[in-house]
């Protein structure tokens, strides 16, 4: 059940769903989430630094992803982590469902007809 | 070369955008010519400078407005020149006459400055706010 705080930013866009999606498993920098949705789609949609980050300052905006701490001191300073906050992960969860209902419906009307026994 | 043309690109980004992200995406930059080329990258940077002031800037607004304007005094220059009319033709109204004319262009380009205006200084605001 999709609540009314959520309803105003479904359905995501592809750009969201896949960098909240690549969020959703540990907290990443940008070339880790860019790389991560290259993987997840099997290379079909790569995303741009540009794109990404356009995307990145929007989501922390809306408060669906967040700033993390650095993993270690020696990590190159211009490298930033980010993770999904709870938010976010709702989100994420409340698209996932849509997404299924969705497949379920193509799946069902999509559905080839059974052949005909001879008689 | 194409590092110093991205870098450019990533600097004609808007300020507070800039700031948060241009370390970074000349991180990524460096990481991702290194395993590819750089023309995908180049073309990324070209499109997220106009979505950032476009989009994101609402610069769209100062645009449609001077588009506005602009029509405006088109059409009122096109109705100047139709002033020589055929002989035994009726006179224009009273309301098209020569000084009116330059009136409304004079308004008319009062219209788009203040459009302008308007929109640089909501720009700017914005770009304070988000910094």
């Amino acid at each position: 059940m999709v609540t009314e705080e959520l309803a105003p930013f479904l359905p995501l866009s592809p750009a969201t769903l896949h960098i909240l999606l690549s969020l959703a498993g540990e907290d990443r920098h940008g070339y880790g989430i860019m790389q991560e949705v290259a993987r997840q789609s099997e290379g079909q949609y790569k995303l741009g630094p540009g794109t990404l980050y356009d995307n990145l300052q929007k989501l922390m905006n809306q408060g669906m992803v967040e700033e993390a701490a650095r993993r270690s001191p020696q990590d190159d300073p211009r490298r930033r982590y980010y993770r999904l906050t709870k938010f976010g992960r709702g989100l994420l969860s409340a698209e996932i469902a849509r997404l299924e209902g969705v497949v379920r419906e193509a799946r069902h009307h999509l559905r080839v007809p059974a052949p005909r026994r001879a008689s | 070369m194409t590092r110093a043309l991205y870098r450019s690109l990533l600097w004609l980004h808007p300020p507070a955008f800039r700031r948060e992200f241009a370390g970074e995406m000349l991180w990524i930059f460096d990481e991702a010519t290194a395993a590819g080329g750089p023309l995908g990258l180049l073309a990324d940077g070209l499109a997220s400078l106009a979505r950032q002031w476009v989009v994101r800037c609402g610069a769209w607004k100062v645009l449609a407005g001077l588009a506005g304007a602009l029509l405006q005094v088109l059409a009122l220059a096109s109705l100047s020149h139709t002033r020589a009319l055929p002989a035994g033709a009726l006179p224009l109204p009273r309301s098209l006459d020569y000084y009116d004319l330059e009136f409304s262009r004079g308004l008319a380009l009062l219209i788009i400055l203040l459009v302008c205006g308007t929109g640089f200084r909501a720009c700017v605001n914005l770009s304070r706010r988000r910094s």
